[in-house]
């Protein structure tokens, strides 16, 4: 009887698990339908075929796309390719025969993955991804000439080139030359002093250049690649304060394909033939990282190609002016010039990156913001009852009310984001943690979850966190916690960053509605002033928030030159680095 | 804005030496009626400054809390009931707080009171 009734509820389990299951796969099809603007049916294939839909793994889902073609690359044999475009939330995996497809599927389809902490599901396509020529017209300011050059004019260039046989530096299987500048790979800039002019040999191919009427400035800088077969180059986007707008490569001898990569994480992939010219203007240029993935062949057009050797020239033009691009999270110019100001009160970054923009996402990013972090929970809930505790930096007080016993008092720059707080019941104040409006000695606990990261300079960063300790009374407890550099999900290639926040558009009157006066205008400049997006068919404003973030040992190091204070181990937890530590 | 907030709260305006405590002038009081856990009253009045708290109840028009913390006052339970009182019920919705050493005063707002300086009362 009892035997009955288990397997009873076993197979009930296993009909509603079923019944998810299906009712996510059905969600995920209509999502590629409405992405590609075409009926399920004529996108999916219910029987194996050598692509595959990976729904929830696409460009902004934090999955790096080198970590899942790694993945597939290492676990499924005849992996080919994935492809990851900008604006889809899946990606495709292509395959030499079904069979391998067919693997992926029964291995993965409907498990949870413990490397990606994510449930997979596997969907065959009828048809393969859109090629990637295609893609490639979409990347605004890219310009790809074929044909730019005879082959009678390439051999003659190739021949003049290979002709000099001194001033080559040697890097990881390339070697290059520079003519006009000279290139420093160490500090990504040009060597201002070292101006030499240029060979006359390159004069016609310039004039060429010019003639296409892309670029508005002749360049002055030269530098040759020369590939070795199956060589590649870094990602990378050219300094934005050493050139000017509009890079040009002229591609000679093998084919290759050329990788450009958005913010966001969407990949595309650019056929480079011989005698073929690419400019890289205004996105393409600014946004856009390039660079060419080092390996012996090619699959283009379901034709495999071998590497061979190849020459490249790049043709720039040095800036003579700090850059003022729009891009200002890529440009180290515009960092450059903010992050070095010093100020009593908050530089411009920390007002127009860091305050304004919190006040501008405030209610979207309160609904993003429910779930304590369990190791600030747990430090919280374990205070005896009538400890102070002061949360510097509360945000929409997500911490507020965790534990009962205590009084909290949370504050933050952002009046719009403490309104959230206190429409919650809690108890706040707007101050500037720089400032902080509270006595000395006072408080048993003081908090700073995800705040110091938010200064823009050293001398900022040290003041803030002194003013925590300032309030703390002899034995009291400080907790803090900031952005790591060091994450698996997000690679940063400097300290001091601008990260996007996208909003969803229909949460702009809603901001607008909360505010008036001069606030509001500034709020209005803003979000007319930031970058519309559309993903998913939703339309997005997208902000940006600016972070130091910190290596290993900055955070303790800075607690460290503060007097009176026992400074603890420096933890690793939700892509912080965090500190406990106690007054002396 | 309750007044256990208004005992932590301090002017740091530039030249001022003794910015402790604020003045309080309320134009909205809400009453409210907070659960009194007699445990936490207690421990957490050893933490504050009970002179400041008693100044500005009689601000708000609450002089119910007498000049010193009676001797007994461990098994005092109507004491802590009115320390309760004043720290948790009574709240300053509209108001302003004073620095009593400049006279800047510092707005409150739907409870919510405005430290914020200008850059040149920056320290």
């Amino acid at each position: 009887m009892e035997k009955t009734v288990n397997s009873k509820n076993s197979l009930k389990l296993a009909k509603s698990l079923q019944y998810k299951q299906q009712k996510k796969e059905h969600k995920a099809r209509q999502i590629i339908a409405q992405r590609e603007g075409k009926p399920v049916s004529e996108l999916v294939s219910e029987t194996p075929t050598r692509w595959i839909f990976l729904p929830n793994f696409g460009a902004g889902s934090h999955v790096p796309y080198d970590e899942l073609t790694a993945y597939f690359k290492e676990n499924f044999p005849g992996f080919e390719k994935l492809t990851m475009e900008k604006a889809k939330t899946y990606v495709m995996l292509t395959f030499d025969i079904p069979e391998d497809a067919q693997r992926v599927f029964l291995a993965l389809n409907h498990q949870f993955s413990d490397q990606f902490q994510k449930h997979v599901m596997v969907i065959f396509s009828k048809n393969p991804p859109q090629s990637d020529a295609e893609s490639a017209t979409r990347i605004s300011g890219l310009h790809l000439l074929e044909d730019f050059i005879s082959e009678t004019e390439e051999a003659e260039l190739v021949q003049e080139i290979e002709a000099e046989d001194s001033g080559w530096e040697i890097l990881n299987r390339r070697r290059v030359k520079h003519w006009g500048y000279v290139f420093d790979y160490t500090t990504k800039h040009i060597k201002k002093d070292s101006q030499t002019s240029l060979p006359q040999f390159y004069f016609p191919v310039i004039d060429k250049i010019m003639r296409t009427g892309i670029l508005s400035f002749r360049p002055d800088q030269i530098t040759v690649n020369v590939y070795e077969p199956g060589a590649g180059i870094p990602q990378h986007v050219e300094t934005h304060s050493a050139f000017e707008d509009g890079v040009v490569s002229l591609s000679m001898l093998a084919r290759t394909v050329m990788d450009l990569k958005h913010p966001d994480g969407a990949v595309v992939h650019v056929v480079l033939p011989s005698r073929s010219l690419l400019v890289l203007t205004g996105e393409a240029r600014y946004l856009w990282s390039h660079g060419i993935n080092g390996r012996k062949t090619d699959v283009i057009d379901e034709k495999i190609f071998p590497r061979d050797k190849r020459i490249s020239i790049t043709f720039r033009k040095v800036r003579k002016q700090e850059c003022s691009c729009i891009f200002l999270a890529q440009c180290d110019s515009w960092l450059f010039r903010h992050t070095g100001e010093s100020k009593r009160g908050n530089t411009k970054i920390e007002d127009s990156f860091v305050k304004d923009v919190y006040d501008s996402i405030a209610p979207h990013f309160s609904d993003t913001r429910h779930k304590p972090w369990p190791r600030i929970q747990n430090f919280l809930s374990q205070l005896p009852p009538g400890s102070l505790v002061c949360d510097v930096g509360c945000g929409n007080g997500k911490y507020l009310g965790v534990s009962g016993d205590v009084y909290m008092l949370g504050n933050d720059q952002s009046v719009q984001l403490l309104k959230i707080a206190r429409d919650k019941g809690h108890e706040v104040a707007v101050c500037n943690n720089l400032y902080l409006p509270f006595c000395s000695d006072r408080f048993d606990v003081v908090i700073s979850i995800a705040v110091i990261h938010h200064f823009s300079t050293e001398e900022h960063r040290l003041q803030a966190l002194s003013e925590l300790v300032r309030i703390l009374r002899p034995g009291g407890k400080l907790l803090v916690y900031v952005w790591a550099m060091e994450q698996e999900n997000r690679k940063f290639g400097q300290q001091d960053v601008l990260v996007p926040w996208n909003m969803e558009k229909k949460y702009v009157q809603q901001i607008l509605s909360q505010v008036e006066g001069v606030r509001k205008e500034k709020i209005e400049t803003l979000i007319h002033s930031t970058p519309q997006v559309c993903k998913q068919n939703k339309d997005y404003v997208v902000f940006q928030r600016y972070y130091h973030v910190f290596r290993f040992g900055e955070l303790s190091g800075l607690l460290k030159r503060l007097p009176y204070l026992e400074v603890g181990d420096e933890i690793f937890d939700h892509a912080n680095w965090s500190c406990i530590c106690t007054k002396n | 804005m309750k007044l256990i907030t208004h005992n932590m709260l301090q002017s740091n305006v530039k030249g001022v030496k003794n910015g402790y405590p604020l003045g309080i002038r309320a134009t909205k009081l809400v009453i409210v009626d907070v659960p009194c856990n007699l445990e936490y009253v207690k421990n957490i009045l050893s933490r504050i400054d009970y002179a400041v708290l008693r100044l500005a109840a009689r601000a708000l028009g609450y002089d119910e809390l007498p000049e010193e913390i009676p001797k007994e006052a461990q098994s005092n339970e109507d004491f802590f009931n009115r320390v309760h009182h004043a720290l948790y019920n009574i709240e300053v919705e509209e108001g302003v707080l004073v620095c009593q050493e400049s006279g800047r005063e510092f707005n409150i707002k739907n409870g919510i009171p405005d430290m914020l300086l200008k850059e040149n009362e920056v320290k």
